[in-house]
């Protein structure tokens, strides 16, 4: 990683150097791909009063099960409500979800990491034992516990979302610090006198920056995929709350007379997932000059 | 050898103690009480406390955990607080069905994942290659509750292929077992198919730049040769690991098609107890599945040994 940071560091001026790196990022079809699947999800969430055709909680029984008309693009439900304004109001828990929890979970999972590697140790053996014993339940079981446990809804489904990011954090980061925290420049720190946070903040954070971002990116793709999985599952976020898990589940059992239920809304979540998918990948690409070239 | 299986093991069951002490006490506090699914809202104070007693969750946690520790040892995991059924009894029966499930997934992933792959790596930047590169992009994004429902409305509703859901035993009825398989097989397989085929398709890629590669073949080999048995079973180390590690991903995944399809799995059973707060059965179910991503994990190690002389065992 540092020779890659060198290399970046004495061919690039650092003042273009995020220049350069959207350059790259631009350059590939498919990171762009992945950018505009985003910028619309974003756009469709923010300004969801204003794009959407109708309120998403607005029931209207006697046109219950329209197919998609001009009214109504993508049909209605079982109680009448606008199926694409749901969708656009959906993105909404999607994103909130998706980005509140690799927030939290990438916080909490860098602390973690960069402390385990920095200090090693007694210390890393107990955190590395408990990323451990995250990891061996895997990915939505651990979700799907957890999100029970607190309680199930919104909250509860963010935190958990944001623990069963934790391990995969922590164990990136730890690697970045274990190989940079022995380099010359951090020991000439060590020598200088500075002291660990110091060392830690200004020498040994700039170097796990890159792959934070690309686990970021490609973490929120995922959190949406458990996190609607877990609503479909009733674990999750709460009706009438619009959410793209709870409307396949809702549509799930008329879907056999009414297929437009269910259908838009995985379509939804398959294109975000894709467009943080495209976009990590091409992030990882552009950051890191020896793949360049080789899709 | 011998020295790092033993330490792994040790390890293993510390590990497996922290997720059961960590599942043990978050199903402490949580809001729902389990006395309560069993008498129901109405029932007397005095009863519910006869009730507490009689399940010992009077104790403290602590000392309850190390009780249900000790039972665990000795090879009894406790009683259903709800069905009243041993646990290790309920188990007996749902494991061999969530195996099936995740056995034939796992068969699903390794027939689709690796030869496509190993087809878009020796095309590489032609269109078995894209193809491939799309279908996994997709695959990776689609969430498979909603395309088992598409399946299901294609396969089941409109032509009738296969029955739209439930379980049968291969023992039971082997031909109505297998349809009644085939789409769970396919959507709890497809998403680890398409990791697969891009984890084989770059591991191969980066073994055949390799200048042992260009030697084999300048000394005359046939390109299958050197494929098979120069190229592959070096591109076959990162592949081990997403195989080794993908038991968990495939066992979560089949939740999700338990869930869908009405199978009486772990999976299933897990979500049911959850959802009446029965601690055994929930302890019990996460300590299988802990079992088993452990155990793979550990086998991938060993593996490693085996396929690359080079890693030592430390």
């Amino acid at each position: 990683m540092t020779t890659i940071e060198q290399t970046i560091d004495t061919a690039i001026p650092r003042r273009g150097r995020s220049l350069y790196v959207l350059t790259q990022l631009f350059r590939r079809r498919t990171a762009f791909a992945g950018l505009i699947i985003i910028a619309i999800m974003v756009i469709m969430a923010v300004f969801a009063p204003l794009v959407a055709p109708y309120d998403p909680l607005q029931q209207d029984i006697p046109a219950a099960f329209q197919m998609p008309t001009l009214s109504h693009p993508l049909g209605t439900d079982e109680l009448g409500r606008d199926l694409l304004s749901r969708i656009i109001y959906g993105s909404r828990s999607s994103l909130e979800i998706g980005i509140l929890a690799i927030g939290i979970g990438g916080a909490m999972g860098v602390v973690i990491g960069m402390v385990s590697g920095y200090f090693r140790g007694i210390i890393d053996s107990i955190f590395m034992r408990l990323i451990e014993t995250l990891l061996a339940l895997p990915g939505l079981l651990l979700v799907i516990a957890l999100a029970t446990s607190l309680g199930t809804g919104m909250k509860a489904l963010i935190i958990a979302v944001a623990v069963g990011s934790v391990p995969h954090f922590a164990r990136l980061i730890r690697g970045s610090v274990l190989l940079t925290r022995e380099l010359d420049y951090v020991q000439a720190a060590r020598v200088i006198g500075a002291g660990d946070i110091r060392i830690m903040a200004q020498h040994i954070w700039p170097n796990c920056l890159q792959p934070i971002i690309v686990q970021g990116t490609l973490g929120v793709g995922v959190a949406i995929l458990v996190s609607t999985g877990a609503s479909f599952i009733g674990v999750g976020v709460h009706a009438p709350t619009p959410d793209w898990g709870l409307m396949i589940s809702s549509g799930h059992q008329y879907v056999f007379n009414n297929w437009w239920l269910s259908v838009p809304p995985g379509v939804a979540i398959m294109l975000a997932v894709m467009g943080f998918n495209l976009l990590g990948d091409g992030l990882r690409d552009a950051l890191d000059p020896r793949l360049r070239g080789a899709s | 050898m011998l020295n790092f299986v033993l330490s792994r093991l040790l390890q293993a069951a510390v590990v497996l103690m922290l997720l059961t002490l960590l599942v043990f006490s978050l199903l402490r506090l949580v809001p729902g009480d389990p006395i309560l699914q069993i008498l129901g809202p109405y029932a007397e104070r005095e009863t519910m406390e006869e009730m507490r007693e009689q399940l010992g969750f009077n104790q403290p946690v602590p000392e309850q955990y190390v009780t249900w520790l000790g039972k665990v040892v000795r090879g009894d995991l406790g009683e259903s607080i709800i069905g009243r059924q041993p646990v290790t009894e309920t188990l007996k029966w749902r494991i061999p069905v969530t195996a099936q499930i995740a056995l034939g997934a796992w068969a699903v992933s390794m027939v689709i994942g690796l030869p496509a792959g190993i087809i878009a790596a020796l095309n590489r930047n032609r269109w078995p290659d894209y193809l491939s590169s799309i279908i996994a992009v997709v695959g990776i994004a689609m969430p498979s509750f909603w395309l088992a429902i598409i399946l299901i409305l294609i396969f089941s509703v409109h032509y009738h292929i296969v029955p739209t859901s439930g379980f049968v035993s291969p023992t039971t009825d082997f031909w109505r077992s297998m349809r009644l398989s085939i789409l769970p097989w396919f959507v709890a397989g497809i998403g680890g198919a398409a990791i697969l085929m891009r984890q084989t398709r770059s591991a191969l890629l980066e073994v055949l730049s390799q200048d042992y590669i260009r030697t084999a073949k300048a000394k005359g080999l046939a390109e299958r040769v050197v494929i098979m048995r120069h190229a592959m079973k070096n591109a076959m180390i990162p592949v081990l690991t997403i195989v080794g590690l993908g038991v968990g991903n495939l066992l979560a995944g089949t939740v999700i098609v338990e869930f869908v399809f009405g199978i009486p799995g772990m999976g299933r059973l897990l979500i049911e107890s959850l959802l009446t707060h029965d601690y055994p059965v929930i302890q019990g179910v996460v300590l299988v599945v802990g079992i088993c991503v452990v155990m793979s994990t550990l086998l991938v190690d060993i593996a490693y040994g085996w396929l690359d002389p080079r890693i030592r065992f430390t």
